[in-house]
């Protein structure tokens, strides 16, 4: 379909906000990325830069290799699926769905044709007399979805299309949502404020924070890998831990030494570390052990089904998310210790940047 | 209890409602009294004018002085729509620019449109007047006309750009996105979505036309160019003996539009104290 490239986009606004710094992304043809972030962290305007809802402040935006800085929103052949949805209130669903098709000017039984085509594929068919009102959120957004569809853009837009629906159908949509996109083949970019939603339809995800890219990777890759510490507390649920540690050196041994506690670093992790003193340690629940000890307690343990959810209190008082096998028979109060599947932690300078 | 609550209300409603009836009532009365006067008969001679548009077609004096009814009728006429119709070509269009664009002056210009309407208009009278003569405007319906836009149309703007700010910046990127041009999404999407600030723009500015005293009193001479809140103003007093019945029986008349469009309107205007988009 189309392949977009931003190269050293930014984009300021009236009284010196800058929405969107200095910003280089490849989206690759066919490919689903999703842009991640907090709310105000710029990817909607991001969005709206490709859509040429907004021209760039500097820098070029590419469809393939043509720069698009210029062109009105009408000649991009985009697609675009709002979180309000969008539809226009004043027409029924067939001509919501009809209108970008009617703007082209094709012939009234070719718009039929297809009108009626995109709305069996979304089956909302038996809608189509109605007005937008009088549908629930879910049928609404497949409106919105299948008025984006009909006009075979090469390229997607969707601006948090799911996070107006309650969660039972905000799955299902979603699942459909990347079912679809897999089958049409269009570049499709979707921003979004929810890490879940972003791990789960995205081929790679580019985090922004504060209108600057932090990373882009696939799901796993900043799942398991994340390059600084913004991305590893805002990727992953719960929360992974970030623990402020102290690196001591004591007869050729070197330690952790956080949580009030002290703890010995694997091989790898001391020689990385020996010129620094005062970092970050990132572990995810999952890659908490509770083992027999002393000093640790368990604070809460909230029973989810598949596993169990802990808050453990270290000894300086700070309280440490981890996840529990089911099998575990631990009770609130019981003294215990802790360890770190090293293998998947991993340590931060105090600036935020990824050491190992 | 509950019952004697609400019947007491009710009772109250109704009275309320009564008082504008009583001037009303009074009004209807005297139109088709037989007394000059006071409301006392009924007959529907008052509104023997109605056949040829000619008051007191008896006397060959009085009958000369005034001008025909139904021309008063369409000046009246002329003097509404034309001021409708610029009042919401105008505020449509900058309603719409100041609701969605940013531009230098533009909170001023807002804050000026308030100010406007609030400087009563006849201190401006003798200024337009000046302005009126050195445009060659004064004596005629369309000079009227101005004055009464350039009355009007800051209210409208204020209106049209609540009515163009209620809907979300979303419908109309979708409707660019989609492959309209600017105008087209204007033209398409956002007017039909202000409709019912549209009509109640229209509405009152063509009411405010249709019951304009004082421009006309103060630009218009020649009383071929008068309007009915005119015509009945002369009826009094100035040619010495009162009819009341006949002044009674213009003022129906012109009272029946504006019932009319009312009436019409009602459902419109509903929804416009609902508000624009929903959901």
């Amino acid at each position: 379909m189309v392949k977009v490239t931003l190269e050293n986009v930014s984009k300021s606004f009236k009284g010196g906000v800058n929405a969107v710094k200095n910003l280089n992304l490849v989206i690759n043809d066919k490919e689903f990325m999703v842009l991640l972030g907090p709310s105000g962290c710029g990817k909607t305007t991001t969005l709206l830069l490709i859509a040429g809802v907004y021209k760039p402040s500097s820098g070029y935006i590419y469809f393939d290799d043509k720069i698009v800085n210029d062109l009105e929103p009408k000649d991009r052949n985009i697609g675009m699926v709002f979180q309000s949805y969008a539809l226009y209130p004043h027409m029924t669903i067939y001509d919501n769905i009809a209108f970008p098709l009617r703007l082209k000017k094709l012939p009234k039984d070719e718009i039929d044709r297809k009108v009626k085509q995109v709305a069996s594929m979304l089956r909302i068919d038996n809608l189509l007399n109605r007005y937008p009102r009088q549908l629930s959120g879910g049928q609404q957004q497949r409106v919105a979805l299948a008025r984006a569809i009909v006009k075979e853009p090469s390229l997607f837009l969707m601006d948090e299309p799911l996070s107006n629906l309650d969660a039972k159908i905000r799955v299902e949509v979603r699942a459909e949502l990347k079912r679809l996109q897999k089958e049409l083949g269009i570049t499709t970019i979707y921003v979004t404020h929810d890490q879940a939603e972003a791990l789960s339809l995205a081929d790679r995800i580019a985090v922004m924070n504060e209108g600057t890219l932090q990373q882009v990777g696939s799901p796993d890759e900043l799942y398991s890998r994340p390059a600084n510490t913004f991305i590893a507390s805002f990727i992953g649920a719960p929360a992974a831990n970030i623990i402020d540690a102290n690196i001591v050196e004591e007869k050729n041994v070197m330690y952790f030494e956080m949580l009030g506690s002290r703890f010995p670093m694997p091989r790898d992790y001391a020689e990385v570390l020996k010129n620094e003193t005062k970092v970050y340690f990132m572990v995810r629940p999952e890659d908490v052990r509770i083992v027999e000890g002393k000093g640790f307690s368990i604070f809460s343990i909230e029973w989810l089904g598949r596993e169990a959810f802990a808050h453990v209190k270290a000894p300086d008082g700070t309280l440490l998310r981890v996840i529990l096998p089911p099998e575990s028979k631990l009770t609130i109060g019981q003294e215990v210790g802790v360890n770190f599947n090293y293998a998947k932690t991993h340590v931060y300078k105090s600036t935020g940047e990824l050491i190992i | 209890m509950v019952k004697a609550k609400s019947l007491i209300l009710n009772m109250v409603g109704l009275l309320v409602a009564l008082i504008p009836l009583v001037p009303i009532g009074l009004l209807v009365a005297l139109a088709f009294s037989e007394s000059q006067v006071q409301p006392q008969g009924f007959t529907t001679k008052n509104f023997d004018f109605l056949e040829t548009g000619t008051l007191f077609a008896n006397d060959p004096v009085y009958s000369k002085l005034y001008p025909n009814v139904y021309s008063v009728a369409l000046n009246t006429f002329l003097l509404a729509v034309g001021n409708m119709l610029i009042v919401v070509l105008i505020s449509s269009m900058a309603g719409y620019i100041i609701s969605r664009y940013s531009f230098k002056g533009r909170s001023a210009l807002l804050g000026s449109f308030l100010v406007i309407h609030g400087v009563p208009a006849s201190i401006l009278l003798i200024a337009l007047y000046y302005m009126l003569k050195s445009l060659g405007l004064l004596n005629t319906l369309l000079g009227v006309i101005l004055v009464k836009v350039a009355v009007d149309t800051p209210l409208g703007v204020w209106v049209l750009k609540g009515f163009y700010d209620s809907i979300p910046w979303d419908i109309e990127i979708s409707s660019l996105v989609d492959g309209a041009s600017r105008l087209g999404a204007f033209r398409r999407i956002m007017l039909p979505l202000v409709a019912p600030g549209i009509f109640a723009v229209g509405l009152f500015s063509f009411l405010s036309g249709w019951g304009e005293y004082i421009f006309v009193y103060t630009f218009i001479q020649s009383s071929k160019n008068w309007t009915f809140s005119m015509l009945i103003r002369s009826l009094v007093g100035e040619m010495g003996g009162i009819n009341l019945a006949l002044i009674a029986a213009l003022s129906m008349i012109y009272l029946v539009p504006v019932i009319i469009l009312f009436v019409v309107g009602e459902k419109y205007l509903v929804r416009v104290t609902i508000g624009g988009v929903k959901g």
